[in-house]
């Protein structure tokens, strides 16, 4: 079942005379529309992790405050659960986080959770109850009566997981939920998205932290100044063949170092060491062969696969042309 | 799975609620028409009892059990509907911030002046008194409507809280017409604590004369001279403690509408004018900030008030260039005269229809310069059809707006 689906959905914003809506872009006085998303269509399957990933200003946030009605689409359709938006039953079965979020610093966290799953119109007993689970959940236990206020950044971001799972949602979606986390609590942010599969649920997250999606997506889309760049399973968007070799060796003469680098990419030189980077496994193996001949030392040597990082760039940075724009391709 | 037995349980659970609150959302609304239909709506507050001294609390049976069941009825819709919930938020959110307490400091710290600015009113004093605190509350109630009421909705959108709000099964509306509940709640208890105080200063004047300290703590001697009692510094104390808590028990009766002098009986209306008169403010301040930004807001919504204000003006300037034009153009009827006229005419009327006519709503000079007040339904009547317009406008705007 395709649990989130939308059809040519675009967003232009238009600067309000009232000074009211300006875009999330900055606009210059003359040019006063910016289209943040154009013609973006995709589905997310039931039980999958769907990374939706690009650069500041991708319109990745643009389409989850769509998907959420927080902003209304300018063309396009979209569906979650295979109903139009706007439809409350859905929304009883979806949990939100947007990003950087920001609650209600006068309420303390239980009073907070418990606000919220009034608006669920969860009756008082399950919310109890699924409150307290939530705060262990999320590790904030020992945080339950304290004002949101005294809340640090990463206790902010996990009481905003608790919140959008007050009700046992099908669907998370979160919005950079591991933005401005130290490195510990992106690991636990992941590995709440991962329990989260586990457990039956669907997941569409955004980032523009690569290798944070690399580890967690089954899929991902790329956007890229509001277009749909590519989508797909890692497997399909990364080549899996082996891009390139890192090979570092010591001892050895310049001159030496010299007729090794003739077949190499790339050569770098310092402090007695040497990187060389080969294109194919044969000229690496030739290198090896010659360093211990040489009397050279084998420091080390690393066959590397592209990263979603070496794609992103070479999609985005290298001005590649989005899919839809490039005919059959 | 367990989601699911959680989920359908909410959905049943919610649409019973509904039920609920529909059902208490026509109860206030026949209630409000009947008590504004059936009579006097000073019925409400209890029946009117002469001199200021005398205590008498009398119960008006049929007034007191309608009061009573809005009350439930207000309070069963804060907590059953979502609506509710969301007000009961904003009050909360209101009433821990600092902003409020600052307002209602000076609003006391000014009335409690009267014990010493009334010393420089030479004659009327009580009149004075009236005055200076019926001023207050007016002033800070509309301080209050605008100044935590726009915030409240703008640091909603301004720190996105919205978002999440929006995301969850709720309509806009709901959210909107939440906002607009609890800021009317917290703009009522304050107009309510500081009508308590106005009334507890009035009370404590009165009891607290020179005349009467002085015959507690001087003795008569059989030579007929007076000798200062040897406690008179315990005495004097004890007497205004004592007049303290005798004002505030009292203050509180005629508040709740129990005992009323003639005087707060008619304060007691005027304070209900004003009450009517902030439910149009705030509902004005939730339609401005539901497309503006604070201070645009702010300035409108005070604006609006004071052409509010002087709305009568317009009325009467319509009249006026009608009378004149009629006479100028000696023309016997509207259309005889000429096309520049007419749109003037029907230009004041305009706005004259469309600015709130809140100088109906002011009968402060009324209620201190006459014995006995009529209340009418009209100004209750129009302040919920305006109210409600006014909401209407805010929802439509609101409805289909992109949040920042």
């Amino acid at each position: 079942m395709k649990v989130v689906e939308t059809i040519g959905l675009s967003k232009t914003y238009v600067q309000d005379f009232l000074g009211v809506e300006y875009g999330r872009i900055k606009v210059r006085f003359r040019n006063r529309k910016v289209e943040a998303l154009k013609d973006l269509t995709l589905s997310v399957e039931e039980g999958e992790i769907f990374g939706l990933l690009g650069p500041n200003g991708a319109g990745k946030t643009t389409a989850i405050k769509i998907l959420m009605e927080i902003h209304y689409a300018t063309r396009g359709k979209a569906y979650l659960m295979g109903r139009p938006l706007g439809d409350l039953r859905v929304k009883r079965r979806i949990g939100f986080l947007p990003e950087n979020p920001y609650f209600y610093d006068y309420l303390k966290g239980w009073e907070f959770l418990d606000f919220y799953g009034q608006l669920y119109g969860m009756p008082r007993g399950a919310r109890r109850a699924r409150i307290e689970e939530l705060l262990h959940l999320v590790g904030l236990s020992h945080a339950a009566n304290l004002p949101l206020k005294g809340y640090s950044k990463g206790m902010n971001q996990r009481i905003g997981l608790a919140q959008c799972l007050l009700n046992d949602p099908q669907l998370v979606i979160l919005d950079e939920p591991q933005s401005g986390l130290d490195p510990l609590g992106r690991k636990e942010v992941r590995d709440i998205i991962l329990r989260l599969r586990e457990e039956g649920r669907t997941v569409l997250f955004s980032s523009h932290i690569l290798s944070d999606a690399e580890m967690i997506c089954d899929r991902v889309a790329i956007l890229y100044k509001g277009e749909l760049v590519d989508v797909g399973s890692m497997n399909e968007l990364l080549s899996a063949k082996t891009e390139q070799y890192e090979l570092v060796v010591s001892g050895l003469a310049e001159a030496e170092i010299e007729k090794l680098g003739s077949g190499a990419r790339r050569v770098l030189v310092s402090e007695g060491q040497a990187l060389l980077i080969y294109g194919d496994e044969g000229s690496v193996q030739e290198a090896v062969r010659r360093t211990i001949q040489a009397g050279g030392k084998i420091e080390s040597m690393t066959p590397r696969k592209e990263s979603l990082e070496d794609y992103f760039i070479r999609q985005v940075g290298g001005g590649a042309r989005p899919r839809s724009k490039g005919g059959a391709a | 799975m367990s989601g699911q037995t959680i989920d359908s349980a909410s959905v049943s659970g919610s649409g019973g609620r509904r039920i609920v609150g529909l059902a208490v959302l026509l109860i206030v609304v026949f209630l409000l028409f009947r008590t504004v239909l059936t009579g006097d709506f000073k019925q409400l507050f209890g029946s009117a009892q002469t001199g200021l001294s005398r205590q008498t609390i009398r119960f008006n049976t049929g007034a007191d059990l309608l009061s009573l069941l809005l009350l439930a009825a207000t309070a069963a819709g804060l907590v059953f509907t979502r609506i509710g919930s969301i007000a009961l938020n904003t009050f909360r959110e209101a009433v821990r911030n600092r902003v409020l307490y600052f307002i209602l400091f000076f609003a006391i710290i000014l009335m409690g002046a009267s014990v010493v600015t009334r010393q420089l009113v030479y004659r009327e004093e009580e009149r004075f008194i009236v005055h200076l605190g019926l001023s207050c509350i007016s002033f800070f109630g509309l301080m209050v409507a605008v100044f935590v009421g726009i915030s409240l909705v703008y640091n909603e959108l301004e720190r996105k809280t919205i978002y999440t709000i929006v995301s969850k099964p709720i309509h806009r509306y709901q959210f909107l017409l939440g906002k607009y509940f609890g800021l009317l709640l917290t703009v009522y208890v304050i107009v309510a604590v500081m009508t308590f105080f106005f009334f507890f200063v009035m009370n404590y004047q009165s009891r607290i004369t020179e005349e009467k300290i002085d015959e507690l703590i001087y003795k008569v001697e059989a030579d007929g001279l007076y000798t200062l009692q040897e406690n008179a510094g315990w005495i004097r104390t004890s007497y205004l403690l004592k007049s303290a808590g005798a004002s505030a028990l009292r203050a509180a009766q005629s508040l709740a509408g129990f005992a009323h002098g003639p005087v707060t009986q008619n304060i007691m209306i005027v304070v209900v004018m004003y009450c009517l008169e902030l439910m149009i403010v705030t509902a004005l301040a939730i339609l401005y900030s539901s497309f503006s930004t604070p201070t645009l807001s702010a300035v409108f919504t005070v604006l609006t008030f004071l052409a509010g204000r002087l709305n009568e003006d317009m009325m009467r300037l319509a009249e006026n260039l009608m009378k004149k034009s009629m006479e100028l153009q000696s023309a016997t009827s509207f259309a005889d005269l000429t096309l520049s006229a007419q749109i003037k005419i029907r230009l004041a009327e305009f706005v004259s229809l469309v600015v709130p006519n809140l100088d109906s709503l002011n009968v402060t000079s009324k209620a201190l310069y006459q014995d006995t007040m009529q209340v009418w339904r009209y100004p209750v009547l129009y302040s919920i059809c305006y109210t409600g317009c006014v909401l209407l406008i805010s929802i439509l705007i609101f409805r289909k707006r992109n949040f920042k």
